[in-house]
């Protein structure tokens, strides 16, 4: 009887297996690849704003402090974004004339709000505070990266869920004293798991579980 | 309530479909409706595809100095309860009122509110909810009751 399978039926399903395994493998790492390219995650891309504000000439060259146009990042959950009236305390008198800040001038003369587009948009489902970060020793470069250095403001982490336990897990890893929350350019010392420790019992940091606790965050 | 056999329940109880919604369709078959319904379910993983929409942030022209946004605002008000007015506490959000409560310096009820009072909070999103001043029908502005209303405590 005549061999049912061609002699070259063989390299078919090796040909067959090795394609599928590639296939699987390139389909698992397009994937990866989209799904953690600036694409998806949005990061380090400026959005388009009804005013090219800088944060680097804001911050770095006139030395404004966070917290003069951020006024509730201490206190509240939302940091605040400035109201048209904080703008204009410096620019009724400096840039008077600028074009770019027309849309400004227009805000104010007719009482109708700029719209901002929001750069760290959490979903819905996710609770989030500043002011509890903002007064554990968590600094606003962990998240916001050296927002002081961005001409035009984008987001400088995924903001995903992992990026979130990375610190919720190992807090000692990030925490910073209080005072340097502001600092911008503050780097994690030598000793900062050890310093981080100390921190973390300071501040009464729970760590006992209720910072990976779902309803911490999912309420 | 009414009860289902109720006369004006029974009367109405045709017209909770839409006119041929209870119908079958005649262009589809059940195999065809089966097919779709499969296709449906096996596509619905694509929904998680999709980017989070662009969310506008609109801070205040002018802000109020007690305002904190994130924060809830509780003011004081009142509103009329058997001819009497009933002193209300009322938790807001960015200026939309969520919650009632008694307000405890209030001498008559230092504190207690009534199921009505507490379902005041509905009244407030009433489409029906007066939009403006008015008298007699006619839209008069904020002005106009401020002035009748100092008249009417100094004629």
């Amino acid at each position: 009887m005549a061999q049912l399978f061609p002699k070259s039926a063989n390299v078919h399903a090796r040909v067959t297996i090795l394609g599928l395994v590639v296939l699987i493998c390139g389909a698992g790492w397009a994937t990866s690849t989209i799904y953690w390219s600036p694409y998806t995650t949005e990061v380090d891309v400026p959005l388009q704003q009804p005013i090219p504000f800088s944060h680097k000439h804001h911050v770095t060259d006139d030395g404004i402090d966070c917290r003069y146009c951020h006024t509730s990042v201490e206190k509240s959950s939302f940091a605040g974004i400035p109201p048209t009236e904080t703008c204009m305390t410096c620019h009724s008198q400096i840039w008077t004339d600028a074009p770019v800040l027309a849309s400004l001038r227009e805000s104010m003369a007719t009482g109708k709000p700029l719209k901002w587009v929001r750069v760290n948009d959490l979903p819905g489902y996710v609770y989030f505070n500043h002011s509890m970060h903002v007064a554990k020793g968590i600094g606003c470069s962990n998240c916001h990266g050296r927002i002081d250095q961005m001409p035009l403001t984008r987001k400088a982490q995924t903001l995903y869920m992992r990026w979130c336990l990375d610190c919720h897990e190992n807090p000692q890893k990030f925490i910073r004293p209080r005072d340097k929350v502001f600092d911008m350019a503050w780097q994690s010392p030598s000793n900062q798991l050890e310093q981080g420790q100390n921190l973390v019992s300071q501040y009464h940091v729970d760590t006992t579980g209720h910072l990976t606790n779902c309803s911490t965050c999912h309420r | 309530m009414s009860h289902p056999s109720h006369p004006t329940r029974m009367a109405h109880s045709s017209d909770e479909f839409a006119p041929g919604a209870s119908e079958w369709p005649e262009d589809l078959s059940r195999r065809e409706f089966l097919r779709l319904a499969g296709a449906t379910l096996a596509l619905a993983g694509f929904n998680s595809c999709t980017k989070q929409p662009l969310e506008r942030i609109v801070p205040y022209v002018e802000q109020p100095e007690i305002v904190i946004p994130g924060k809830p605002l509780r003011f004081a008000t009142a509103t009329q309860y058997g001819g009497f007015g009933q002193g209300l506490l009322v938790t807001g959000y960015e200026g939309r009122p969520t919650k009632v409560e008694g307000n405890p310096t209030h001498p008559a009820s230092l504190g207690a509110t009534t199921v009505w009072a507490q379902a005041d909070v509905l009244d407030l999103y009433d489409a029906d909810r007066a939009q403006t001043v008015t008298t007699g029908g006619a839209i008069k502005t904020a002005g106009d009751f401020w002035d009748a209303l100092n008249l009417a405590i100094e004629p």
